[in-house]
């Protein structure tokens, strides 16, 4: 699984920590999913969505071997 | 448990290892075991030290507004316990097959330690895994 965490937090210039307190996660949490290592529960995953202002399909990006 | 708590709780279990141990080193002085006294002290300072990073990491999280946990860290600990249950049902076999060379007490302590460092082990086995999901 890939992500664009990382590119739409330069976009609204936010560090790890100030998106990890806006979303109500640990620092490291942020980290693992921006690194694409921790599958988020959908309940997560649309809290970073809301809070980038895209949709999950824009920041979580899953290719076929990724679904297998 | 939310981080104040988590850092009070922190604080306390580190106060309460340095007076207990430097009571106990105490009282093992005046036995005359001096040894045993310096070693308790060097375990003490090892576990304060541990704890220390630890508390540092809580008062950081604290004063930046972070929880203390969060749904991976939930699952992390979730695995990482029933992992460790397996692991330990395995360990108590071992140390049943050997409970003719060893009493009750230490049969006991060992396999609470082992159960202890199995879980510790899969923590931090769980916490390094990729795709953890």
């Amino acid at each position: 699984m890939k992500t664009r965490i990382k590119e739409l937090r330069a976009r609204f210039d936010l560090t790890q920590e100030q998106l990890a307190r806006k979303v109500g996660v640990r620092r490291e949490t942020i980290v693992f999913l921006e690194k694409g290592d921790y599958n988020p529960s959908l309940k997560l995953a649309a809290k970073v969505a809301r809070i980038l202002n895209s949709t999950i399909e824009e920041i979580f990006l899953f290719e076929d071997s990724d679904l297998e | 448990m939310t981080s104040k708590i988590k850092f009070v709780t922190l604080l306390l279990v580190s106060i309460l290892i340095v007076i207990g141990t430097i009571i106990f080193s105490m009282n093992l002085w005046l036995l005359g075991k001096s040894t045993e006294a310096t070693i308790l002290i060097l375990v003490m300072i090892f576990l304060v030290g541990t704890l220390s990073v630890l508390l540092r990491k809580s008062y950081n999280d604290l004063k930046a507004g972070l929880p203390s946990g969060d749904e991976r860290t939930y699952k992390i600990r979730m695995f990482s316990a029933g992992y460790a249950y397996f692991i330990s049902l395995y360990i108590w076999i071992v140390l049943l097959a050997f409970h003719k060379y060893l009493d009750s007490d230490d049969l006991l302590m060992f396999g609470l330690l082992g159960m202890a460092i199995s879980f510790g082990v899969s923590w931090l086995f769980m916490n390094n895994k990729k795709d953890l999901e």
